[in-house]
């Protein structure tokens, strides 16, 4: 294409590691023109961010790029360091996935913008000063000439990616690269800032290269998309073609791990280990088994939570009533800042809450996890959200599935123990060798299958939930997801599944709460958040969901509960 | 992994072994050649007196003519030993009370730190010598200095590791798995930071060196006629011109001693902070 904004061929990226060279990206092309978006989409270690790195120069001292790289008819893997400072922040801009590290918290937001413009475009320190407080109107941030004078931590996530991208966009580059600028947002906010992207690439007609793991953005922002899988293109191609009918097998499996939001499946893979099995999908009944029958697990009765801090009180939830009965699984949905996290820690016994009590089996549970006695504690077990930071990274599995066995006395020699753990492996689908290794040896997703079995050898009544998937890969996802519904379904166990995502919500979930500001506005059935007459809050939380092109994926008529 | 870390963990892992060895040969002098050593570290030799070096008196002998050889390896004994306790002492208490300040924050952690603060206010040679007027000099009185010395700021850098650790789920799910506290502080938090206990009380170690040296030199540590290096040094001031000998051995003492712990705890640091950033890789 001779009127390419950027064209990359056959681009390779090398990383040095020890003697050794790991090949990230394999020979890829793509061409982008001004005032396209293209999406790059892949799962974590598939390359897609090398390329961002490559195209602004950004690889370190370990990286080494190799192929065609024209920015603009210029020969980027050429270019001297002169060169590239007349390109990065004036002709190509970047929005990073963390706003908060992006930005320099010594400085206030609009200094950091002002002085992009003053060194690229010459303005002096009054225009620069006009000129950012005008962006960041442009972004839609509420009274732009206050936000000037705030620092990056009294903004909001949603708020600093604004501010990040009117940092990018003010020097009015040609490219615009975005690595996963919507990851760490809640669903509500990332439709905002998606609307926002779209609309500056209608009004300043930029290219720009969207880089990100979530199919269903791509598939609404992007016209074209690459997808990669461990370094090479397997896929590429109009955006909504690639995703609502993709021919490699690779593509049509990440778009089957997508949670369908009407749908309960489950995904059946040979196991051939390397994941590259075809995939095949059975559809699970909709609505679950009733469980009115079973008794009622746990009950918060009106639990609050206030925390004072210099004198001024916050109120994290309020008035929170939910039951789990005996073997169900309950969501509860919120983003950010709704309280839902404090909900579960209080359950837990690792937050106080300030009034409200909690009641397991009918009987009122201490609030303090220590004053709990194990057979208590045993009984109501958790999964967190950061596999990286729920195992300990000193203790070798072996090490960290054998306490809750020893602790309450399901073995009494360690010998014992080492045989029931090895079985614990085995039900999370591990394989018995992984006793003897450290955390950093294990993937995201097998890190998770740890901390499940580690909850399971307390043989609890109820799996406490803290987004378990959602740092992992979406294919990723879709098996732990299958093997909660499998361990529910075998040991009768109870799940309170704290998430944002209304997708797993539908996977896992018979009923669900929906917190907003640390109250909840919703409470029912997974059909009845659907309903017509759902909590106005909801219904924008449904829209706000990606994906709104793969319409073929909603079908129109929805149950109402 | 970053071509620099790699190059300075490289490095820091031959200044460990030199290190390694250079302690390793200090101690050898320090607790074996004693036995082979022909005089006695006190016996006097009137016909010996401010001798310099030569083949009987290796480093020459001091104003009452004592081998300064066999004084500084003795010296180096009571110096080294006492140093090993101090520091094992004061930084174990130390890291104790700043683990317990760390995991059970609030009050505990107000009154544990607020009363290190208090100590810590003293400079420590002003600690020392009030130590030393309130129970006396001697090896028991410098002992309790320099614990009173160490606690403090190992309690203050074992809490800052321990508030970071304590955050992490993995202690949040030890203790909903059922563990008691004593049992989440030595399971999961203590193999977290022992490693930054250990570099601690490596530079520490070197640094009770210098103290009892300090405390000899200024003549209320050990006493004479125990040989002991800071003492040796305060003696051999006075006869610098006439015998500069007779400080060569215990400063040499000193300084080979102080730097080759110091290197030590410099590539352990090095080599921990490696394995951290390999063990931590993904976060």
């Amino acid at each position: 294409m001779s009127d390419a904004l950027l064209s990359i061929e056959n681009l390779w990226v090398k990383y040095r590691q020890g003697l050794s060279a790991v090949a990230a990206v394999q020979g890829v092309s793509l061409t982008l023109a001004a005032g396209e978006i293209v999406g790059v989409v892949g799962e974590s270690g598939s390359g897609k961010s090398s390329i961002g790195y490559a195209v602004m120069g950004h690889l370190g001292g370990a990286g080494h790029a190799s192929g065609m790289l024209k920015f603009d008819g210029i020969d980027l893997l050429r270019m001297d360091e002169a060169g590239w400072a007349r390109l990065r922040g004036r002709r190509m801009g970047m929005v990073y996935q963390e706003p908060q590290s992006a930005l320099n918290p010594a400085y206030t937001i609009g200094e950091q913008i002002a002085e992009g413009l003053r060194y690229h475009m010459g303005l002096s320190r009054q225009a620069a000063h006009g000129r950012a407080v005008e962006w960041l109107e442009r972004v839609h941030l509420p009274d732009p000439h206050a936000i000037y004078r705030r620092f990056p931590h009294q903004l909001s996530g949603g708020q600093l990616q604004r501010a990040v991208i009117a940092m990018a966009f003010a020097t009015e580059p040609q490219l615009v690269i975005m690595d996963e600028p919507t990851t760490g947002l809640d669903v509500t906010t990332q439709a905002r800032i998606l609307d926002l992207v779209a609309d500056l690439r209608d009004r300043t007609r930029v290219g720009i290269l969207y880089v990100s793991h979530d199919l269903r953005v791509v598939a609404d922002l992007c016209e074209r998309v690459i997808v990669m899988h461990r370094g090479l293109v397997v896929e590429e191609g109009p955006a909504v073609k690639v995703l609502t009918r993709p021919t490699a097998s690779y593509t049509k499996r990440l778009v089957a791990s997508i949670p369908d939001l009407h749908r309960r499946r489950t995904l059946l893979r040979d196991n051939t280990g390397d994941g590259e099995g075809a995939v095949c999908v059975r559809e699970l009944p909709l609505v679950p088994q009733e469980r009115r029958a079973a008794p009622t697990l746990l009950q918060t009765r009106g639990l609050g939570r206030t925390y004072q801090s210099h004198g001024r009180a916050t109120v994290a939830c309020k008035e929170v009533t939910i039951d789990v009965r005996a073997g169900e699984s309950v969501a509860l949905i919120g983003e950010s800042g709704s309280g839902k996290t404090t909900v579960a820690k209080c359950v837990l016994g690792l937050e106080r809450p300030s009034r409200g009590e909690i009641l397991l089996d009918g009987a009122p549970l201490p609030a303090s996890v220590h004053d709990r006695p194990p057979a208590l504690r045993r009984r109501i077990q958790i999964v967190f959200q950061n596999p990286d930071g729920s195992l300990n990274g000193r203790r070798t599995v072996r090490q960290t599935l054998r306490r809750p066995l020893l602790i309450h006395c399901r073995a009494r020699t360690t010998e014992e123990a080492d045989g029931l753990s090895a079985e614990l492996l085995a039900s999370v689908d591990l394989p018995q060798a992984y006793l003897d290794r450290y955390p950093h040896e294990l993937s995201g997703g097998e890190k998770q299958r740890v901390a499940i079995a580690r909850a399971l050898g307390a043989e609890p009544d109820l799996i406490v939930c803290d987004e378990p998937v959602s740092a992992l890969d979406v294919s990723v996802q879709a098996t732990v997801l299958d093997l909660c519904r499998r361990l529910q379904a075998e040991r009768g166990l109870a799940f309170l599944f704290i998430t944002h995502d209304l997708g797993v919500v539908r996977q896992i979930a018979e009923r669900a709460v929906v917190m907003l500001e640390g109250s909840i506005c919703h409470i029912g059935s997974v059909d009845s958040l659907f309903a017509a007459d759902a909590h106005p809050y909801v219904k924008n939380l449904i829209a706000s969901i990606p994906g709104r092109r793969f319409g073929a994926r909603r079908p129109p008529e929805v149950p109402v509960a | 992994m970053d071509a620099a870390a790699d190059r300075r963990t490289r490095r820091a892992d031959l200044g460990l072994r030199l290190g390694i060895i250079a302690l390793g040969v200090v101690l050898v002098l320090v607790f074996a050649a004693p036995m082979l050593l022909p005089f006695d570290a006190e016996t006097m030799s009137a016909d010996a007196i401010l001798s310099p070096p030569d083949v009987r008196h290796w480093l020459g002998t001091d104003h009452l003519g004592r081998d300064v050889f066999a004084r500084t390896v003795l010296g180096g004994r009571s110096t080294l030993a006492l140093a090993v306790a101090a520091t094992a002492l004061g930084v174990g208490i130390g890291a104790s009370v700043g683990m317990v300040a760390g995991y059970k924050a609030g009050l505990i952690d107000n009154l544990l730190m607020r009363t290190s603060d208090a100590v810590m206010a003293l400079p420590s040679l002003v600690l020392a010598m009030l130590v030393m007027v309130a129970v006396g000099s001697g090896p028991a009185a410098i002992l309790l200095a320099i614990v009173l010395i160490f606690a403090p700021r190992a309690a203050r850098i074992t809490r800052s590791v321990v508030l970071n650790v304590a955050r992490l789920d993995f202690v949040a799910a030890a203790s909903v798995v059922g563990e008691s506290q004593t049992s989440v502080l030595v399971r999961e938090i203590l193999p977290n930071v022992w490693p930054n206990i250990l570099v601690e009380a490596c530079l520490r170690f070197s640094y009770a060196i210098l103290l009892i040296s300090a405390l000899g030199y200024l003549g209320i540590g050990i006493q004479p006629p125990t040989p002991d290096w800071g003492l040796m040094i305060s003696e051999g001031a006075a006869y610098i011109t006439a015998a500069p000998w007779m400080i060569f051995g215990p400063a040499l003492g000193i300084v080979l001693a102080v730097i080759s712990v110091n290197i030590v705890g410099d590539g352990l640091q090095e080599r921990i902070g490696a394995r951290l950033r390999r063990t931590t890789a993904h976060v």
